[in-house]
């Protein structure tokens, strides 16, 4: 009943990367792609034809989060360096860079683009923190606000509708409202076991889709946080993101290189999952990757997908009309 | 209360006064007397004029009137009074009168002779004489008859146009109270919409030939049911009906019913199914196997043997005798019609001086076109191929022959042959296969040549043993040994077959694909009581019914290849399962080997088409799907309704309207970019000399 859907389409494969991919990314017009790996130099390319248009030079160490500005003048970085960069999109420089006491695990513009928020991981004497910068100031140099997230860190962040508060994702599978600003936590849920890979939002906001090492996907929505459908897969999912133009769900996880010898002799599976958001049910998958998937997108129009693997690939693919037509009865 | 002591009434005086008029009448005292009282009838309904006589003189004439008598008036009972009016010359004036004793044995007369013709100048025109009155009395004035209103039937074969091709079952459960008609839809049959009814039949289902109607079965008579909904077609009244039988077109009817009354004594009727109206009734006297009219093909002829005596061939839609008059066939046995030709093929039995003879004769002309004599014949049984491509007549012949005390017949060392007659080929040859065994179950394989039977007693071992007919020779191609089999039973479209061991024997079924003799299954269904192929050949149904086994009353489903596909078991009380008939293919010989050429590429579609449907959700999914589907549309409306409540703001956070893609389409800028499809480097190994 599944069906394989790469047979048909011949995805573009970006190799840009030395090492794992951990974040891609679109631009809101979805003409550009940015990637970002375990290499300190994301790369930013053409969706059309998969050239690239350039890497970011700046970072020292492993680039965790990219983010671009919603009107695609600005590209934000997040890395392992202690360090997160403001870069212009055009000429790839660096016009900004502020220092953390950690590793930037996720970073955002925020809705109007003049705020950007960064987490940062917990680490030695450290406590895992969120930041945020208004970026109109030139120098920004200290961040407009702060907040500690005294638990469980955060391992995933986006901002949430208007730019509000902030929806966090946490590595004991707690979802947080924060309103940084008012240095409150509005509300937590508990829906998954295990820690929060990714997040994604919805074209409009209203709800999201979280990805989990407990081996779910949840739909929820933004401003209850209450939880919608799941998506159940057998191992870890690492990212997952809401198509913007079919009710469908792709899922993209795996099981990481050092965890395999100790969770017995499966061997990874590498295919991204498509599941549809109301039934819940899988139907198709799409292999290809040699490593697990750490990061999937949607193109902003629905018609194709990208995914980014363990591997250092970045594959770029276009649905063909078998996937428009397709039914669930 | 009086005291029981006597009275004494001697004084008394009982007598009615003088004037005394009692005021009970005959009826109410002697009523069931009365009824016993003879009618007066005027007698008119047995009474018939023959017109169209010839006009002979006073010489002749009493001539004339024995020559009728005898001819034509005598075999149909006692005629009370029969009176040829006269001119003052003497001479006959072309008609006769003649009375009955009863009414039927003049309505009898006038089917009979009505339209005989005496010589080359005459014809015999017979009406009743009660018709006469009626057609004296008729207005002057001619009325056009009315229009009967138009009731539409809707499209009867609205079934044969299903999506898929699937076919119809009629399932008749809770020990017979309940039926249901399903569509088959494999592995799901779902039941048809209004097509579950309680006590529609009072005893089975029957569907007509080709599938058109559902008949069922009343104290009443029958009614018959088609259509999208099973909306009830006609009825037709025959109390008691117990056996019914179509004709092949069906436009016929035919019922039995044993019930016979004096007013009634008619236990066949035949009805038109169109119209609902009876077309002709008749006695049955003999003991006979059911049908005992059997029909020609295309409904043209319904015939039926008088043992020893005749045949009676009748046409329709006159529901007369062909040429008014039955076959004289001394010591005919019975017929049998070629499933695809006006031919009837009827066996005489063997005489002292004659051997038996089987004779093929076509209709209407009455040609004789085959004829084979048979010798020591103990009894004869026809079975014609489906396609009409061969008759196989299976003879019982004796070594020896021994009279019994009272002079029936007892026959030593019985063995059989079989005569196949070869239809297709010119002066119908007949070919002869001997066979030593006891035998049973003959049956030919539709739309082939071979044909199969079990040999053997049951105490020794049965075996089955498959004969293909060849174009110079009949083969023996398979004997299967030991097989507990009582019903060979074939797929409609020939190739496949299931021997099968139905009721006391265990429900073993063996699915042989004849094309290369090979076992495809061996299943069973155990005490399984029926076995019935689907119109197309692609499924086996084995039932047990509740008529017969009162436990583990279920219906199984097999592929053609004989792997069980489901089980019918959710109903209780399975009486009998059904299929519904199907029309025969309009397509052409042509046409169809077309097809099988391009088999590749249409099993291409249908494979695409099965896998869908196999991942096609079942109702209860697709229930659920629905539910889940409404409930997220209303979450997401809630949802959409604050996202619309916001967008003030979010114009005022960007600046623009960013809500969908091309929200703000009028601050595109149109850019072309251009992208080298080649790069070519070549290599200049001189710059040009620039000329001072």
């Amino acid at each position: 009943q599944l069906s394989q859907l790469n047979q048909i389409m011949k995805p573009i494969c970006l190799l840009g990367h030395m090492r794992s991919i951990t974040q891609v990314r679109f631009n809101r017009d979805g003409d550009l792609i940015f990637t970002c790996a375990k290499d300190p130099h994301p790369s930013i390319w053409f969706a059309l034809n998969g050239e690239r248009l350039g890497s970011l030079v700046g970072h020292n160490g492993a680039v965790w989060c990219v983010d671009c500005r919603w009107d695609s003048e600005k590209v934000l970085t997040g890395s392992a360096d202690n360090s997160a960069k403001l870069w212009d999109t055009e000429t790839g420089k660096c016009v900004l860079s502020v220092d953390t006491n950690s590793a930037v695990r996720s970073c955002g513009f925020d809705f109007a683009g003049t705020s950007a928020m960064l987490t940062t991981d917990k680490t030695m004497g450290y406590k895992c923190t969120i930041l945020l910068y208004d970026i109109r100031q030139d120098p920004a140099g200290q961040p407009a606000c702060q907040m500690l997230v005294p638990e469980s860190k955060i391992t995933s962040a986006v901002w949430g509708p208007l730019s509000r508060f902030l929806i966090t994702g946490h590595e004991n599978g707690d979802l947080c409202q924060m309103d940084v600003r008012a240095q409150k936590v509005i509300r937590t849920e508990k829906h998954h076991k295990g820690a929060i890979n990714d997040i994604r939002m919805y074209k409009d906001g209203t709800m999201f889709v979280t990805a989990s090492k407990d081996h779910t996907a949840r739909l929820i929505d933004s401003y209850e946080l209450q939880l919608f459908k799941t998506y159940k897969t057998e191992r870890p999912v690492n990212s997952a993101d809401i198509s913007p133009l079919r009710p469908h769900v792709l899922l993209g996880g795996g099981q990481e290189a050092q965890d395999v010898t100790t969770s017995g002799a499966h061997v990874g599976k590498f295919d991204a999952k498509f599941f549809h958001t109301v039934y819940e049910e899988e139907f198709a998958r799409v292999k290809g990757h040699f490593g697990p998937i750490n990061s999937v997108g949607f193109t902003p129009d629905g018609r194709g997908f990208v995914t980014g693997g363990e591997d250092g690939f970045v594959r770029l693919h276009s649905f063909d009309n078998d996937y428009f037509d397709f039914e669930f009865e | 209360m009086g005291s029981e002591e006597d009275i004494d009434v001697s004084g008394e005086d009982f007598t009615d006064p003088d004037d005394f008029v009692d005021d009970i009448d005959d009826k109410e005292l002697l009523g069931d007397i009365l009824a016993e009282k003879p009618q007066e009838k005027k007698a008119i309904n047995n009474a018939l004029v023959l017109s169209g006589l010839p006009i002979v003189d006073s010489a002749r004439i009493e001539r004339l009137q024995v020559f009728i008598r005898d001819k034509f008036l005598d075999k149909h009972g006692e005629v009370v009074k029969f009176s040829m009016p006269t001119d003052e010359n003497g001479n006959s004036l072309g008609f006769a009168l003649c009375c009955f004793q009863t009414d039927q044995q003049a309505l009898d007369a006038l089917t009979d002779i009505q339209g005989a013709s005496l010589d080359k100048m005459h014809t015999l025109n017979v009406f009743k004489f009660s018709d006469f009155n009626r057609l004296a009395d008729a207005d002057d004035e001619w009325k056009p008859p009315e229009k009967a209103p138009f009731v539409d039937r809707g499209d009867l074969r609205s079934w044969l146009r299903e999506d898929r091709c699937h076919d119809q079952f009629g399932v008749l459960h809770t020990a017979g109270s309940v039926a249901t008609i399903y569509w088959h839809w494999p592995g799901d049959p779902q039941p048809v919409d209004s097509a579950t009814r309680n006590n529609w039949t009072e005893s089975r289902l029957h569907w007509s030939p080709l599938g058109t109607y559902l008949a069922t079965y009343h104290t009443k008579g029958i009614a018959l049911w088609g259509g999208e909904k099973f909306e009830q077609i006609n009825r037709f009244q025959h109390k008691n009906v117990q056996i019914i039988d179509f004709s092949p077109c069906e436009r016929y009817l035919v019922t039995f019913s044993p019930s016979v009354t004096k007013e009634d004594p008619h236990a066949i009727k035949m009805f038109e199914v169109d119209t609902g109206k009876m077309k002709r009734s008749f006695l049955h006297e003999q003991a006979a196997k059911w049908p005992v009219f059997k029909w020609s093909h295309k409904g043209e002829f319904f015939a039926r043997v008088q043992t020893g005596k005749a045949l009676q061939v009748f046409e329709t839609p006159s529901f007369s005798l062909l040429d008014k008059k039955s076959i004289s066939v001394q010591d005919v046995q019975d017929l049998s019609w070629s499933p695809t030709d006006n031919i009837l093929a009827y066996w005489i039995a063997e005489t002292d001086n004659q051997p038996a003879r089987v004779i093929l004769m076509t209709m209407p002309e009455k040609r004789e076109v085959a004829t084979k004599m048979l010798f020591n014949v103990a009894d004869c049984r026809m079975h014609w191929h489906p396609q009409g491509n061969y008759l196989c007549v299976r003879v019982n012949r004796y070594t020896k022959k021994k009279l019994d005390a009272d002079n029936t017949p007892k026959y030593i060392n019985i063995y059989t042959n079989f005569e196949v007659f070869r239809m297709r080929e010119k002066n119908i040859p007949v070919e002869k296969i001997e066979v030593t065994d006891a035998v049973s179950c003959f049956t030919w394989e539709p739309h082939g040549s071979k044909f199969a039977m079990v040999q053997g007693i049951a105490s020794k071992g049965l075996s089955v043993v498959f004969y293909q007919v060849n174009a110079h020779d009949i083969e023996k191609v398979k004997v299967l040994e030991k097989r507990n089999v009582n019903t060979i039973s074939w797929s409609p479209i020939g190739q496949h077959v299931v021997l099968a061991g139905l009721r006391s024997a265990n429900g073993g079924l063996e699915f042989i694909d004849t094309s290369d003799m090979k076992t495809t299954a061996n299943q069973e269904h155990f005490g399984a009581t029926d076995i019935e192929w689907d119109p197309t050949g692609r499924y086996v149904v084995t039932t047990v019914s509740f008529w017969h086994v009162k436990v583990d009353n279920a219906s199984h489903v097999y592929s053609s290849h004989g792997t069980l596909l489901y089980k019918l078991n959710k109903l209780e009380r399975i009486c009998q399962f059904a299929w519904r008939p199907r029309p025969p293919t309009l397509l052409s010989d042509e046409q169809i080997k077309n097809i099988k050429k391009n088999m590749k590429t249409y099993s291409r579609r249908f494979e695409k088409e099965d896998l869908q449907s196999s991942t096609r959700a079942s109702k209860e999914l697709l229930e659920k799907r629905a539910r889940l589907k409404t409930e997220y549309e209303k979450w997401r409306a809630k949802l959409l309704e604050k996202f619309r409540g916001e967008k003030q703001k979010r114009l005022e956070l960007r600046g623009v309207d960013t809500d969908e893609l091309d929200s703000n389409a009028q601050d595109f800028v149109e850019e072309t970019l251009e992208f080298p499809i080649k790069v070519e480097r070549i290599r200049i190994d001189k710059l040009p000399q620039v000329a001072e």
